[in-house]
């Protein structure tokens, strides 16, 4: 695992690259631009979290992505190559097989593309984004996005607390236990409620939503943002002209066809590939440097 | 300031009147006229000759068909009849209406009859009206599937779960599969399916196939698309208890149009109920046939609209 700079980059670059390679993968549905967006997803992401992610995208994503692929052929029966009939009596075909490994791919890369979202869009630097033109929204969105994580760790403090005078889940019988979690269930209600409004009162105390104020963190857009916001836009830009063409989509019913691979379509495909694997290879040449720099001192 | 919001808003307002009176049109089903709805029963009736010949069959088969034929020809004028009684009897029992509904029925009357009078569009809403008022008076004729009272002559329909096939007594019927409405609604088309679109609007040539006592329309649709390889989706729906056709061949419901679908038509009447509640007999001819208007143009309006045309 190495630091990512890609996050160091302004809010406004990183806000939109993600946009860009959110829609892009859920609305491409031709296979090199998912297997494109599939594996650039999958470095990213454990770039960004390492171990973790590995465990999470090979334990959970791929039976995911499976039981999704095989699912469609079992609802879904168009197409024109008829592999074999189900009990029923609706066929089984190749179109809908694909279809649905496709879509199962999409949906995975979503996911992951989320996943590493969540990592680099921290909320401060949505609030820094979106605090002036929408301010109540951009807060609900921050918090929102923040309540599973934060109500994990209190419950883990107030078990902890618990534990101590022997009153957790852990401890005692089975109906002690289910006694212990409601107890705890119910504290975490009350700190919840309290916080709430605690959290209300401090924003209104500190101004919140009031015209010129400042965000917590300050980001300055220098001149390697330029640089990068001009190639991704530059990059998009592409790959949209390659949308218009036709290009990106493939069309899977009644039967599975795509426009024709010309030196142009090749074009597209290495913009979208160097698109989705900008922050890696942000990544991968900023390390290169600080190991450069290490070596001459 | 107030002025330009005000010439704003007009401005937004012609722009939607615009859009609506230059692409509203887009979408709406133009029907066909009467004289293809007639062309298309003909071409159906003409296939199993064209057919026979094509197969070289023996000529017990072919003195069978044509046999079936005029009794084909017979029974959809007693039909026809049936339809005309149906709605003088409607006429008769809404005296109290006002007149002008009453000479559109008849109007209506006319061009099932003689399928030559082009059909007066009737205002959606009316129709609409008219339709649930027509429903909610029959409600209780109905019987526990919601399928209106048969006309006279017409078989009831049959739940399969009573029916035991009988593998042993083995009958025939001629089975034709057809979409020649699309081949005239070709704007309506979603032209993604081009391909799966057979030129001459036949996907399965009328044919005599072998069935068993106690089958269903549904059974021997599925059992002939089956051996022939062509593609077929359906659904179970418990509300009507029957199967419903999604589409035969990759046409879909809905790929010409939102009106669109499959229907069918035995001995040239249009059951109103579903395709697994009607039991076949020894010398059946079935025709599933392409809608692209609710039935509207094939003639198979009753069959949709209830006791209502």
């Amino acid at each position: 695992m190495i630091t990512d700079s890609f996050s160091s980059f302004h809010p406004i670059i990183n806000f939109t690259y993600f946009l860009a390679v959110l829609l892009f993968s859920m609305f491409f549905m031709h296979p090199v631009f998912l297997a494109i967006a599939f594996v650039s997803a999958f470095t990213y992401s454990i770039m960004l979290k390492g171990r973790k992610a590995v465990k999470f995208n090979v334990l959970y994503m791929m039976p995911f992505m499976l039981f999704m692929a095989i699912l469609n052929p079992a609802f879904n029966h168009q197409g024109v190559t008829i592999l074999f009939y189900l009990k029923s009596g609706n066929p089984v075909t190749l179109e809908s097989i694909l279809f649905g490994a496709a879509s199962a791919c999409m949906f995975v890369t979503v996911i992951l593309w989320f996943s590493c979202y969540n990592e680099v869009m921290t909320s401060d630097k949505f609030i820094y984004l979106f605090g002036r033109i929408i301010p109540a929204l951009s807060l609900i969105f921050s918090m929102v996005l923040r309540f599973v994580p934060r109500y994990k760790a209190q419950i883990k403090v107030i078990s902890n607390a618990q534990k101590c005078v022997g009153r957790d889940v852990s401890q005692g019988g089975i109906i002690k236990k289910a006694r212990n979690g409601i107890k705890i269930l119910s504290i975490m209600t009350t700190w919840a409620l309290e916080n709430a409004i605690e959290t209300a009162d401090s924003m209104r105390s500190r101004g919140y939503g009031l015209p010129k104020r400042t965000s917590f963190s300050i980001f300055r857009f220098d001149n390697r943002d330029k640089v990068t916001f001009t190639v991704i836009a530059g990059l998009i830009a592409i790959v949209l002209i390659g949308a218009v063409q036709g290009q990106n989509t493939i069309r899977f019913f009644p039967s599975i066809k795509t426009t024709r691979i010309t030196g142009f379509s090749l074009i597209i495909y290495i913009a979208y590939f160097v698109l989705c694997m900008l922050p890696v290879i942000i990544n991968i040449t900023e390390e290169i440097k600080w190991k450069y720099i290490v070596s001459r001192t | 300031m107030n002025k330009k919001r005000l010439l704003a808003a007009i401005f937004i307002i012609g722009l939607l009147a615009l859009a609506f009176f230059c692409f509203g049109d887009g979408n709406e089903v133009v029907p066909l006229n009467p004289d293809e709805v007639g062309k298309v029963a003909e071409a159906t009736g003409v296939t199993p000759y064209h057919n026979e010949d094509k197969l070289g069959d023996n000529e017990d088969n072919k003195v069978n068909i044509s046999l079936s034929q005029e009794l084909q020809r017979e029974s959809e004028e007693a039909s026809n009849m049936e339809i005309e009684r149906e709605e003088k009897k409607d006429i008769e029992m809404e005296e109290d209406k006002p007149k002008e509904v009453k000479e559109e029925k008849n109007k209506e009357a006319n061009f099932t009859e003689k399928k030559t009078e082009k059909e007066k569009p009737i205002e959606p809403k009316l129709e609409k009206e008219k339709i649930i008022e027509e429903d909610n008076k029959n409600k209780d004729k109905k019987d526990k599937y919601l399928t209106d009272p048969v006309p006279e002559g017409k078989p009831k329909p049959v739940e399969w779960q009573d029916v035991t096939i009988n593998k042993d007594k083995e009958l025939t019927c001629t089975l034709s599969v057809t979409c020649k409405t699309i081949l005239n609604n070709m704007h309506l088309f979603n032209m993604d399916k081009l391909e799966v679109l057979p030129e001459d609007g036949i996907i399965y040539g009328a044919q005599t196939v072998t069935f068993y006592e106690g089958e269903s329309v549904f059974d021997v649709l599925l059992r002939e698309m089956k051996k022939n390889k062509i593609h077929m989706e359906f659904v179970m729906t418990p509300i009507y208890n029957s199967y419903y056709i999604e589409g035969i061949n990759n046409l879909y419901e809905f790929d010409c149009g939102e009106l669109s679908g499959w229907m069918y038509k035995v001995n040239g009447w249009f059951p109103n109920y579903g395709c697994s509640r009607y039991m076949l007999k020894d010398g059946d001819v079935v025709e599933w046939i392409y809608t692209c208007d609710l039935g509207r143009d094939i003639g198979g309006q009753w069959a949709v609209t209830g006791g209502e045309q």
